[in-house]
């Protein structure tokens, strides 16, 4: 069964669709990377594939469950996603935070259970942000951050993990631990789907890839076969030979 | 010729007094009474949307309230004098006069014997120095003759929520003219916020309730322990507007007043 | 919470009391005391509950450190409510007065989030701007009806005024249950709100609906808001203050900051209340305005550091 299936989907902000009749499928295991220019719609997807937006045409099924009409709570039970920036003005510690992500497994009164306190060790330890657990995440820099935002999700225990732009924030050591993580999350059975703004990271662990181009065009398939410089010319609107498309 | 020289100016005197009779404005319910009490009340062309004694006023221009009166409006009235209180609208007062009108600011009554300035300021203004002065002495017998020796401890609320007065207030000297004793009357202030729990270290022998329902004075908490609510006299019988304001009328109350301070239970 | 910051805030609460119930002209006679302080505490207590609870679930359901009921229009609302039932003649302890009141109170907070939503992103400065239009369009329609209404002008003035004079039992049972009720409540959906101050989006993927909790936390802050201004009308800064000072015992999550609020609030006012109707006597200072007097300046002090990021 596919992780993440979307049929069909079609969603415009408006009269121009930006997103058309846009159909794939993720199975336990794949890594997908989601590239185009701005103003593609790649956030957008990643909000309907959640079902945070409503598709104009079209339905999205997680792990076989529609997720039309679906809870909240549901959801976040079968797909964790990862902003490219999480704010808050309160000063919640590392460890609070990746607690958060149990809100959708915990009942009304009671604290957190063992099995929550257990499931955020387990992110902490695994995005290896276990050795910030006690610090504000307001003092932490923008890489410490997200891998905590990434810890939330994976405490969340979904099986489809979506993140948008996640390593857009991070310098470059910061930029290859993330995707690192992620390739490592796939490899033992998620599905990660992640927006991208560099084609060049794509290359770091995906092995699919969506790119999304004007008017709801979009070529869907294994990543050695569309990260070419030719496909992505085509994307970015810049000629075949320029060197930032060049391996 | 002799005679000439004295019926002559006299004529003329009493030829013009309907001729000379003035357009004046009051813009505060005090004056109105005072003007009507000196018998000038035909020669009010406007008065303040708070003038609502005697009934005649119901047939004048209304000239905005004491605070903010419309100044274009009593420019429009072509008044030969305008009565405001000294203590509020100066800005207004001083627009008028900028603009011609004679503006009389009359200052603040703080007691019995500032009403009767009042009186006498008025009076003369309007030519009916006589009267005044009959008027003050009709008032001043209505007055109780003299103080008893012990007076009672009077509590005034003028509005719910324990707004009182304290000696610079003519509230006080008229519940002492009244053989009353107010229990605030040692604050050098007008009109102020009480506590609930100083009125009842003081213990008053009377209250006044001016506005408000002695259903929900007798509610409060311990105020079954007060002398006054024992003794039965919580007064809500006096005309709250007459009461209030310092004019004529406030006389005639002080004198009811006088009766329910001083009446056997 | 540490057990001694827990202990150090009952004690606090502790002496907001016994300052409450020992400060007057009386003194300490037992009959002032048990009469006429304690329930004027305990109204206190109630009121400043109710505000500090409000605040805290505004601050969370929003992501916003500057909100409270005062400033989102909320407590105008359900003034200007309260005003009208006066007019009409409803009883403070009439169940269509509580009513009245917090439809007043909800309708004015959805007002002023849907105009700062519809200003574009929900910014913390579009937020307050909203709800001060909001406030100023009601305490002008408030002034109108008072000006309107004279021979009760003066008493509808005073309960606009805020402050505890008059403690009706009745309105004070009434108010003290609402604003437990939702205490309570909000105990129960705690994770919910700290998952909605992360923001509205990063709460829905959390498994909180945020259309819903946006419903839930405004109704419960209203409520409570309610209460309070059917008892104490409108005071402000007390449900902006508390929470901001609780964080610093409590941390930001809503499972003791909530409740911590509440505590804070009624601390708070108690002290306000007693020190209004003991420092200026005989004369009485509305709790209303000696909370102003020391919230205006600290909402200026949180401008300026919200202005630098962080609260």
């Amino acid at each position: 069964m596919p992780a993440l299936k979307a049929a069909g989907l079609t969603f415009s902000y408006g009269p121009r669709p930006l997103i058309k009749g846009l159909s794939f499928e993720l199975r336990p295991g794949d890594f997908m990377c989601v590239l185009g220019a701005n103003g593609s719609g790649k956030s957008t997807l990643l909000k309907l594939l959640t079902g945070f937006i409503k598709p104009a045409e079209g339905c999205v099924t997680l792990a076989g469950e529609s997720t039309a009409g679906m809870e909240a709570g549901r959801l976040a039970r079968l797909a964790a996603y990862v902003p490219s920036e999480t704010t808050t003005p309160y000063d919640f510690s590392v460890r609070e935070t990746v607690l958060m992500g149990r809100t959708a497994r915990s009942g009304f009164w009671r604290g957190y259970s063992a099995a929550d306190e257990e499931a955020a060790d387990r992110a902490l330890e695994e995005t290896g942000a276990d050795r910030l657990a006690g610090r504000s995440i307001n003092t932490l820099s923008s890489g410490e951050r997200q891998l905590v935002f990434i810890a939330q999700a994976l405490a969340q225990e979904a099986k489809l993990l979506l993140l948008d732009e996640p390593t857009s924030h991070l310098d470059l050591k910061y930029k290859a631990a993330v995707m690192n993580l992620l390739a490592s999350l796939a490899a033992r059975n998620m599905a990660v789907a992640a927006v991208l703004h560099e084609p060049a990271l794509a290359r770091l662990g995906c092995n699919k890839a969506l790119l999304m181009g004007r008017e709801g065009k979009y070529n869907f398939g294994s990543a050695s076969e569309m990260i070419r410089p030719a496909r992505l010319a085509a994307v970015y609107g810049l000629p075949e030979n320029s060197p930032l498309l060049q391996k | 010729m002799r005679i000439t020289a004295v019926i002559v100016p006299f004529l003329l005197c009493s030829l013009s007094l309907p001729a000379s009779a003035k357009r004046v404005v009051s813009l505060m319910p005090s004056y109105t009474e005072i003007i009507f009490a000196l018998g000038a009340g035909g020669e009010l062309v406007g008065v303040s949307n708070f003038c609502n004694w005697p009934a005649e006023t119901a047939g004048i221009e209304k000239a905005g309230d004491y605070l903010r009166p419309n100044v274009e409006k009593v420019y429009a009235l072509k008044p030969d004098v305008v009565f405001a209180g000294a203590w509020a609208g100066a800005s207004s007062s001083k627009q008028l006069s900028a603009m011609g009108v004679k503006v009389v600011r009359l200052p603040e009554e703080k007691s019995a014997a500032d009403i009767f300035a009042s009186i006498r300021l008025i009076a003369a203004e309007l030519g009916r120095k006589a009267q005044g002065e009959g008027l003050i002495r009709s008032l001043k017998a209505l007055l109780p003759a003299a103080a008893p020796a012990a007076p009672v401890k009077v509590y005034i609320e003028a509005d719910s929520g324990g707004w009182t007065a304290g000696g610079h207030s003519f509230l006080s000297d008229a519940i002492m003219l009244a053989g009353g004793k107010n229990i605030f009357g040692g604050e050098n202030r007008g009109y102020f916020q009480a506590s609930w729990e100083e009125v009842l270290l003081l213990d008053p022998q009377a209250v006044i309730l001016l506005s408000g329902a002695k259903e929900e004075f007798l509610a409060r908490p311990m105020a079954g322990g007060l002398a006054a609510v024992k003794a039965g006299r919580i007064i809500t019988g006096l005309d709250r507007d007459a009461f209030s304001r310092p004019g004529p009328r406030l006389f005639e109350e002080i004198k009811k007043l006088k009766n329910l301070l001083y009446a056997e239970k | 919470m540490p057990k001694s910051k827990l202990i150090l805030l009952f004690c606090v609460l502790a002496a907001a009391c016994l300052f409450s119930l020992a400060a007057g002209p009386a003194g300490l006679s037992p009959d002032i005391i048990i009469n006429l302080r304690l329930p004027r505490t305990l109204a206190a207590l109630t009121v400043g509950a109710g505000l500090g609870l409000a605040g805290a679930l505004f601050q969370g359901v929003l992501k916003n450190p500057l909100s409270d009921p005062y400033i989102l229009g909320t407590s105008s609302g359900a003034t200007a409510a309260a005003v009208f039932c006066f007019l009409a003649g409803i009883e403070r302890t009439s169940p269509v007065f509580f009513l009245a009141v917090f439809a007043g109170a909800f309708g004015a907070t959805f007002l002023s989030y849907w105009l700062a939503r519809a200003a574009g992103r929900l910014s913390d400065a579009a937020l307050v701007l909203a709800g001060v239009a909001v406030s100023a369009f009601l305490s002008a329609v408030v002034m109108l009806t008072l000006s309107a209404a004279r021979e009760r002008s003066f008493s509808l003035l005073n309960f606009v005024l805020g402050g505890l004079y008059a403690v009706e039992p009745g309105v004070l049972a009434i108010s003290g249950t609402v604003i437990l009720a939702a205490l309570v409540f909000s105990g129960a959906r705690w994770r919910a709100l700290d998952a909605m101050s992360l923001g509205a989006e990063k709460a829905y993927h959390l498994g909180a609906d945020p259309e819903r909790e946006r419903l839930v936390f405004f109704g419960l802050a209203c409520a409570a808001t309610s209460a309070a201004v059917a008892m104490g009308g409108t005071i402000g800064f007390v449900g902006l203050m508390t929470p901001h000072i609780m964080r610093r015992f409590t941390g930001p999550s809503a499972r003791v900051l909530a409740p911590a609020a509440a505590i804070g609030g009624a601390a708070l006012l108690t002290a306000a209340d007693a020190a209004g109707r003991s420092m200026f006597s005989p004369s009485e200072v509305p709790a209303g305005v000696i909370m102003a007097l020391a919230g205006a300046p600290f909402f200026m002090w949180l401008l300026w550091k919200n202005s630098r990021g962080r609260v």
